[in-house]
């Protein structure tokens, strides 16, 4: 039976990032994954979170994949990472920063990162915890002493003025990260663009809800901002990153026992991978997870989608 | 498409009788258009405009009603692309498919872990809905009886996958019609003929959505209504492809025959994958091969957030909850009952090393600061839900620890709580570990 095609129209692009030789994302002229409307050439990234310091606070059926001496060693990690277990990207999420935890100083955060820019050929994001004062500080530094170009994280709406002149001055991407609003996301994409730093640089970070903790509120807010994106809105077209894994790893399904729920270990794995699946449908370019059979299961996904 | 008010007052007798329980037809043809009436409610409405009402107002996509345990439940009834434009109505139903093959002992094994899979999350309880018996003996008395097991052990709604005309046939006449849905008959027309004077859906297959729409042609000429959609595909691509447009062909372009829920049936290997683009892309029912209690919780965690509905804020009840195993000496903490509150505030109390008594006050669904500037999260709400909750007798001291953004309200709360000591804590959620830390002893 004939019938027409109900083809979808969009205008806009997301705006295309060249972060490696391998790692290119963005750049979708149609709803995310929509590639029956329009061309979307690039292949959702997957990102694998390394630290600073030991991940005391993971499950233990997550250290054991990793294995304790390697979770010990940033370098170590991050090398497992991509040889491994097949990583896109490395991000550094330095916890370690944090003013009542190691506080480890500027100078030493920049130096973990060259480590790890000398220790793998990947792109590298990097992002330190603490204060205001102490972020700042770091981003200075990292932005400053970089062996070569990274993405830093995270600019806020309080707190964005000397992480995207560091970023601006030593010409590196910027994470832009709002608290699941699309207003916020946008003021904030005006705010850094206004200080002459190139919306073509920033990622955006909508922040994500864990499955069973937001989700939905993240996943409708990343379709929304999409919409806003094909509807020719130039402050929303940079691509999307979601920090799955930090949110998914602290649930307290994954934690709870009982014949009914399966193995734990199986059960954490699923719980990152249908959080990220997810995201990666409502528009997610790049997903940080921890778990390598989750990177295996996202894969298979994207490669089936994408066929 | 919806017509407006003063289109149907148009088709309405203007009699102005009142007998519908409003004095003018303009009035009553006001309630249709909002769907806050039911158009038979008009004794002299003309049938033809009962038929265009009926069309007119009906959703695009077809709502399909089951008896499911003692309830009942529906698929389809959509009317929009994206959530956040008014909701998705009906959640997608889970199938979890068992084989009429397996001999009678791993058969009641089998159907005993099915039901197993029951998993309560804030308030809700989240469970499969429907077992798909799959014909692999093709021996009509063994499916017989393989069904009868499943229609008096459980509630469920039970697909039947694969059967021949003569197994339809005595189906029908064992299992309560309302709770049964036919996939891959062997031969549709002989099918149709045999269901033609009941309700029971009847899963249209096709390999692509040309296909499909014959098929659907050929069940609506024989006078079947309930039909579900459903297309084989390949890779997940073709899912999401055919999913997108049959929503799009049925509510951007008002295309009956595009007009019905979709069924995906998942293969061995990619189960995972399109079952979770089946929850979030339109599919109303999937049914799953591979299965543990490790993969379904999180599916139906995830059917659960999608089929929220994002008008209403999300609350959860108020009242006292348990963060790890409080005892009478743990800390009391108290916020509001917006849903992504308790999250991050419970999520960041996990992470301290304190088991805490969590206070959830009813602040309508509101955040904290929203909730004080209108008024719903003031000392002495705070406090006359304390004293109401039955706290006191959980706990030794007296101490309760407020958020750092209505610090405010402490002196009020005193006044209201007489010999309760009241401590402020920190603006943020995450700040809370370290708070506890610090300041709790």
């Amino acid at each position: 039976m004939e019938f027409e095609k109900p083809v979808a129209e969009w205008k806009g692009k997301v705006q295309e990032i060249i972060l490696s030789d391998k790692v290119i994302i963005g750049g979708e002229k149609g709803f995310p994954n929509y590639s029956f409307d329009e061309i979307c050439p690039n292949r959702p990234a997957i990102a694998i979170e390394v630290n600073d310091v030991y991940p005391e606070k993971w499950p233990d059926t997550l250290k054991e994949v990793w294995d304790d001496t390697i979770l010990k060693s940033p370098v170590e990690r991050a090398k497992k990472a991509v040889e491994e277990f097949g990583a896109d990207i490395i991000f550094f999420d330095m916890i370690g920063t944090h003013q009542d935890r190691e506080n480890i100083s500027a100078a030493q955060a920049a130096e973990n990162m060259n480590s790890i820019l000398r220790a793998v050929d990947t792109p590298v994001m990097i992002r330190p915890d603490g204060n205001f004062e102490k972020q700042n500080k770091v981003f200075t530094k990292c932005c400053e002493l970089a062996k070569r170009q990274i993405i830093i994280g995270s600019a806020h709406e309080d707190n964005y003025r000397t992480i995207t002149a560091s970023a601006l001055a030593s010409n590196h991407y910027l994470i832009a990260e709002a608290p699941i609003d699309v207003n916020i996301q946008k003021q904030l994409n005006i705010l850094i663009t206004q200080m002459n730093f190139p919306i073509e640089r920033i990622i955006m970070d909508p922040l994500t809800g864990g499955l069973g903790y937001g989700f939905e509120y993240t996943y409708s807010v990343m379709e929304r901002i999409r919409l806003q994106t094909f509807n020719e809105d130039h402050y929303m077209i940079p691509p999307m990153i979601c920090c799955v894994g930090q949110e998914t790893w602290k649930v307290k399904e994954i934690r709870i026992e009982g014949e009914e729920f399966g193995s734990k270990s199986e059960r954490g794995v699923y719980w990152e991978t249908v959080t990220a699946i997810g995201l990666v449908l409502s528009g997610a370019n790049i997903v940080v997870v921890r778990h390598p059979e989750s990177v295996k299961q996202i894969k298979k996904f994207i490669n089936s989608l994408y066929k | 498409m919806a017509l407006t008010g003063l289109e149907i007052f148009k088709l309405l007798p203007n009699k102005n009788c009142g007998e519908c329980g409003v004095p003018t037809c303009l009035a009553f043809a006001m309630k249709l258009a909002g769907k806050i009436a039911e158009p038979e409610v008009c004794p002299y409405i003309s049938d033809e405009a009962l038929e265009i009402l009926g069309t007119a107002q009906s959703p695009p996509i077809k709502k399909l009603a089951f008896k499911y345990c003692s309830d009942e439940i529906s698929i389809g009834a959509e009317t929009v692309m994206f959530r956040h434009e008014k909701t998705f109505v009906n959640q997608t139903l889970l199938a979890l498919e068992i084989s009429d093959a397996l001999n009678e002992d791993e058969f009641n094994k089998e159907l005993n872990r099915i039901e197993s899979y029951k998993f309560e999350r804030v308030g809700e309880m989240l469970e499969p809905e429907c077992i798909s018996l799959k014909n692999e003996s093709d021996d009509k008395n063994n499916y017989l009886q393989k069904l009868e097991i499943i229609s008096s052990k459980t509630g469920k709604i039970i697909i039947l996958g694969n059967c021949n005309s003569e197994m339809i046939k005595e189906s029908i006449q064992l299992v309560d019609n309302k709770r049964m849905i036919l996939n891959r008959v062997q031969n549709l027309e002989e099918t149709l003929e045999i269901i033609s004077d009941s309700q029971i859906p009847i899963v249209v297959q096709a390999k692509n959505l040309e296909e499909l729409f014959v098929q659907v042609s050929i069940c609506e000429a024989q006078n079947s209504k309930n039909i579900i959609l459903s297309i084989d595909f390949n890779n997940l691509n073709e899912l999401l492809e055919d999913n997108v447009y049959l929503r799009r062909l049925a509510i951007k372009k008002g295309i009956k025959l595009a007009g019905y829920p979709i069924l995906t049936e998942c293969n061995d290997e990619d189960s995972l994958s399109s079952t979770i683009l089946g929850i979030c892309k339109y599919s109303s029912i999937i049914i799953l091969k591979n299965f543990t209690g490790a993969s379904l919780f999180p599916f139906l965690t995830l059917r659960q957030n999608i089929f929220t509905d994002p008008q209403k804020p999300l609350q959860i009840d108020s009242g006292i909850y348990k963060v790890g195993e409080p005892d009478e000496n743990s800390p009391l903490i108290v916020t509001t009952n917006f849903s992504l509150t308790y999250f991050i505030v419970s999520g960041e109390i996990e992470n301290s090393i304190y088991p805490v008594w969590l206070f959830i006050v009813d602040a309508e669904g509101m955040s904290v600061l929203t909730a004080w500037s209108a008024n719903k999260f003031s000392g002495e709400i705070v406090g006359r839900a304390l004293k109401n909750s039955g706290i006191d007798e959980k706990i030794n001291h007296r101490r309760v620890i407020i958020p750092g953004y209505v610090a405010i309200i402490s002196g009020e709360l005193e006044d209201e709580l007489k010999d309760w000591e009241v401590l402020v804590g920190p603006q943020e959620a995450a700040d809370i570990p370290k708070y506890l830390k610090e300041t709790w002893r």
